[in-house]
């Protein structure tokens, strides 16, 4: 949902001629550059797959095109996003916000020779744009003016026309990106619809960035060696002489290569696993990369029924609105009962938290704005309390008691009984919803879990089929609310829609000042909050693991592994030789 | 005898065609399409709807299973969807590395059954043969995926001498000479071979050793040992020729499973073969991808079942096939 870091990639060199030939030496540092040694080896659970940056939608992907590219702009993170120059020289707002000028550097060059230029910036934005592409990056021109996204005024200068002014970080994002190589695609034999089985693209990519991609053989590694065609900044020139990236789909063999010495990196460690890393692995040491993943409960606001046969016999483009709500979760109050019947704290206890040192790697959630974004995110709203006395009063208040003495609650005949579908093959999330399943029992509550294969899952809460869904979020780390819960967003799969809400995302999406707009944005966590569409669980902290030979790491919210060109190795303690 | 292979190989066309049917019958069963990998927030509706156009998705599903069934039989595996590449370039790049894997996982099989088998037939009821039966039973009831993981604990964590993952060490390969690299590559295929291997050898040793022991009980064999042939000889030479012959059958019984499990072991060992081509494509619910390596699997099982009948000529030249 976010562009993080940039990254593009491109061809020109056939995958024969990038591949580093046995027994050749890597190519030597570029003249006057740092002494390169040593080389970091990552696991990672899935390969790349499009090395393009208009049609890379992976985390991946992301990771080698940041590598292999220079991006206009450059992220750092510090309760919000800033960018610092990269590719771009310098940039300018015009007086009324609505439109920038981007000065870029004359001396990059692409790994062919051919130099780095406006052309390519423009040629990056007409394939975004072109519908044959399919690019999933169409929002970035949906407030750009079509015949000024952008306007090339010479061969390093580009404008960028927008229709409104609004946050100027936003707008920047939709900015900062790695380029395309227009001298390669833009030709007669290039067929857009089909870029992604393009050479540039699928198995050699053509690098403007520090590094340049040596071998990839595919679902087992990559190799990143220096870019020694790189012509951009000295600081950006590489410290390492190798960056591999090793394909391990298990879990546990990637902690095993880690704990053997054969990996040298890796993230999304589980909290168990760290505990054991920390105590038997002193080589090895543990980073917190901050609030990025949410795990809620989704409460389908309207009845899944009705919304199929309204479907089935309605035109297209039945509104949530014509929608009978949901027995038990149209109602508000219904699902705020059950929010105070969870027990989060407990969750983050058992789920979240280390049980030889304490530590905890999970705090509550109150919204899909992240912790993270302070002064975005509300610290004071007061969460509802975890009381399943007063949730049973408040149900009772509804008319949902045991009047049979059976244990569950009922009204009118009707247990409260629903089914809550969660995706298979995520441990957490399974022993989190027996959890829930617990406390909503305690309270009188029959939920039953239902565990669904992935695409199934997404399938059933694209299609508002299901009640209660117990699923997971990334959050972004630009605030854009709307995804979830403008009324008609693809992602609001609760249907939950408030008037109050769309007029606080318009106002805070509008202002282009994000000091202003911050306080608008913990007034809408809490309308959100107080209208529970979500039963918002707990933030959770990734946790990386490293070799500690390296030094300048830069692992952080936006990265598990950032600027790999910074990265080193002190002489007494490098690994590989070759 | 070629007669005999054009037949068998015609009726492997009806198998062909029941192969993909199913699969396209389950394909269409599953929730969603291709199109859905092109599906985040900020992607438009038009766009995915474009996608589905070129894909075809948006056709009614005889006329896609036509379609697929006709490009199928001219050769044609189509492209896959979400990588935009010919599906044969892209089998092309698997096939080969789940072969080697196969290949040394049926010696793992055959040659340890073979060897246990033996030696329990010709110790019956003694303390190897018991010994060895406990053995057997406990690999063959071990699911492939545990004992991939016990041998990853042991060979690669505690005693740490053979490599846990991948086809090539993903660092020193580059810098090693084409016999290290050739070493290399044998070392990454131990761990996977014999955790494929393994529970297929246990099976086998059974079975080796009811076909040994019905073999060493016939006349032949008493009159080969009354002559004063030394016991290797009999065993080596007389009995164990004719009990192959059961083995050879269990052989192209077993590579669909080979097949089959190759799947799990790819992808705890990391291996880039065509098991994890298949569940990255059905995961994306990439059709053609997933007809083609069915396709492909469906061949590679008749054509094996081809070469066990032409070893049983070999083995037992009394067999003629006509």
């Amino acid at each position: 949902m976010l562009f993080l870091f940039g990254g593009s990639a491109l061809p020109g060199c056939s995958g024969e001629e990038a591949a580093v030939k046995p027994g050749n030496p890597v190519p030597a540092a570029q003249e006057g550059g740092p002494l390169q040694r040593d080389a970091l080896v990552i696991a990672t659970p899935v390969d790349a797959k499009d090395l393009l940056y208009v049609v890379s939608q992976t985390a991946s992907d992301s990771a080698i095109i940041e590598a292999t590219s220079m991006s206009a702009m450059d992220g750092d993170f510090d309760c919000k996003i800033t960018y610092q120059p990269e590719l771009a020289a310098s940039w300018q707002f015009s007086e009324d916000g609505k439109s920038i000028t981007v000065h870029l550097r004359d001396d990059v060059t692409w790994e062919d020779g051919q130099p780095v230029t406006a052309d390519d910036y423009k040629f990056t934005y007409d394939l975004v744009a072109d519908p044959a592409v399919a690019s999933p990056r169409l929002d970035m021109l949906s407030h750009m003016l079509p015949d000024a996204r952008p306007r090339v005024i010479d061969a390093h200068t580009v404008e960028f026309q927008f229709k409104e002014a609004y946050d100027r970080t936003t707008m920047l994002s939709h900015l900062g990106i790695p380029f395309v190589p227009k001298h390669v695609l833009d030709s007669p034999g290039v067929d857009r619809a089909s870029l992604r089985g393009h050479a540039i693209n699928a198995t050699a990519p053509l690098a403007n960035g520090p590094w340049r991609v040596a071998t990839w053989e595919k679902n087992a590694r990559i190799v990143l060696e220096p870019n020694p065609k790189f012509t951009g900044p000295k600081s950006m020139i590489p410290k390492l002489k190798r960056v591999i990236f090793k394909v391990i789909p298990e879990y546990a063999t990637r902690l095993l290569e880690l704990e053997n010495g054969s990996v040298d990196l890796m993230d999304q460690v589980l909290v168990a696993d760290a505990d054991k890393l920390a105590a038997e692995h002193p080589e090895i040491q543990l980073h917190r990369r901050g609030w990025r993943t949410l795990d809620s409960v989704l409460w389908n606001t309207i009845d899944p029924v009705d919304y199929k046969a309204k479907l089935d016999t309605a035109k297209p483009g039945v509104k949530p609105s014509d929608v009978k709500p949901n027995h038990l979760f149209g109602d508000r109050e219904v699902r705020r009962a059950l929010a105070s019947a969870v027990d989060v704290d407990k969750l983050i206890k058992d789920l979240l938290t280390s049980q030889v040192t304490g530590e905890v790697y999970g705090r509550p959630a109150i919204g899909t704005i992240t912790p993270a974004l302070c002064g975005a995110h509300n610290d004071n709203l007061q969460r509802l309390p975890f009381d399943p006395a007063s949730a049973r009063t408040q149900l009772a208040a509804l008319g949902w008691t045991d009047s049979n003495g059976d244990g569950w609650l009922d009204k009118g005949g009707e247990v409260m009984r629903f089914t809550m579908i969660t995706n298979a093959g995520n441990q957490r999330r399974a022993k989190a919803a027996v959890i829930i399943q617990s406390n909503l029992k305690d309270v009188g509550v029959d939920m039953q879990i239902e565990q669904l294969e992935s695409n199934t899952f997404f399938e059933r809460l694209r299609a508002r089929d299901y009640d209660a869904a117990l699923s997971g979020f990334a959050a972004g780390l630009l605030i854009d609310p709307g995804a979830f819960w403008a009324p008609n967003a693809e992602f609001n799969f609760t249907s939950y829609r408030n008037p109050k809400v769309d007029d606080l995302i318009a106002r805070g999406m509008s202002e282009p000042d994000y000091e202003k707009a911050k306080p608008i944005w913990p007034e809408l966590q809490q309308t959100i909050y107080d209208d529970q569409p979500f039963a918002f669980l707990y933030w959770m902290d990734d946790i990386v693991a490293v070799n500690s030979r390296f030094q300048n790491t830069a692992i952080d919210i936006l990265s598990p592994y950032r600027r790999l060109y910074q990265w080193s190795v002190p002489v007494d303690k490098v690994k590989y030789q070759q | 005898m070629i007669g005999y292979f054009i037949r068998k190989l015609l009726l492997a066309v009806p198998l062909l065609w029941g192969v993909l049917t199913l699969t396209f019958l389950l394909l269409e069963l599953a929730p969603g399409d291709a199109s859905d990998a092109f599906i985040n927030p900020d992607m438009s509706p038009d766009v995915v709807a474009s996608v589905r156009l070129k894909w075809g998705l948006d056709r009614p599903a005889h006329e896609r299973y036509f379609i697929d069934l006709k490009n199928m039989a001219s050769g044609d595996f189509g492209r896959s969807i979400t990588l935009e590449r010919p599906v044969a370039e892209v089998i092309a790049e698997t096939l080969p590395n789940t072969l080697q894997l196969a290949a040394v996982s049926l010696f793992v099989s055959q040659f340890f059954g073979l060897c246990v088998g033996i030696a329990q037939s010709i110790r019956q009821y003694s303390r190897l043969d018991s010994a060895l039966a406990i053995g057997t039973l406990f690999f063959y009831s071990m699911p492939a995926f545990w004992l991939a993981l016990m041998l990853q604990l042991v060979f690669c964590l505690y005693w740490n001498v053979l490599p846990s993952s991948g086809m090539v060490d993903a660092v020193m390969y580059d810098y090693m000479t084409p016999t290290q690299q050739l070493l290399d590559r044998c070392k990454h295929l131990v761990l996977p071979g014999v955790a494929m291997g393994l529970a297929g050898a246990a099976g086998d040793a059974r079975f080796m050793r009811s076909a040994m022991l019905e073999v060493i009980r016939q006349d032949y064999i008493r009159t080969a040992r009354a002559k004063g042939l030394p016991e290797w000889k009999v065993i080596g030479k007389h009995a164990l020729r004719n009990a192959l012959l059961p083995a050879i059958t269990l052989l192209g019984l077993n590579l669909p499973l080979l097949f089959s499990g190759s799947v799990l072991v790819e992808y705890i060992f990391g291996w880039p073969g065509m098991g994890r081509l298949i569940i990255n494509a059905i995961m994306t619910e990439d059709a053609p991808v997933i007809m083609g390596c069915f396709f492909v699997y469906t061949l590679l099982v008749v054509v094996g079942n081809l070469l066990s009948d032409l070893v049983y000529s070999v083995v037992d030249p009394r067999i003629r096939f006509s």
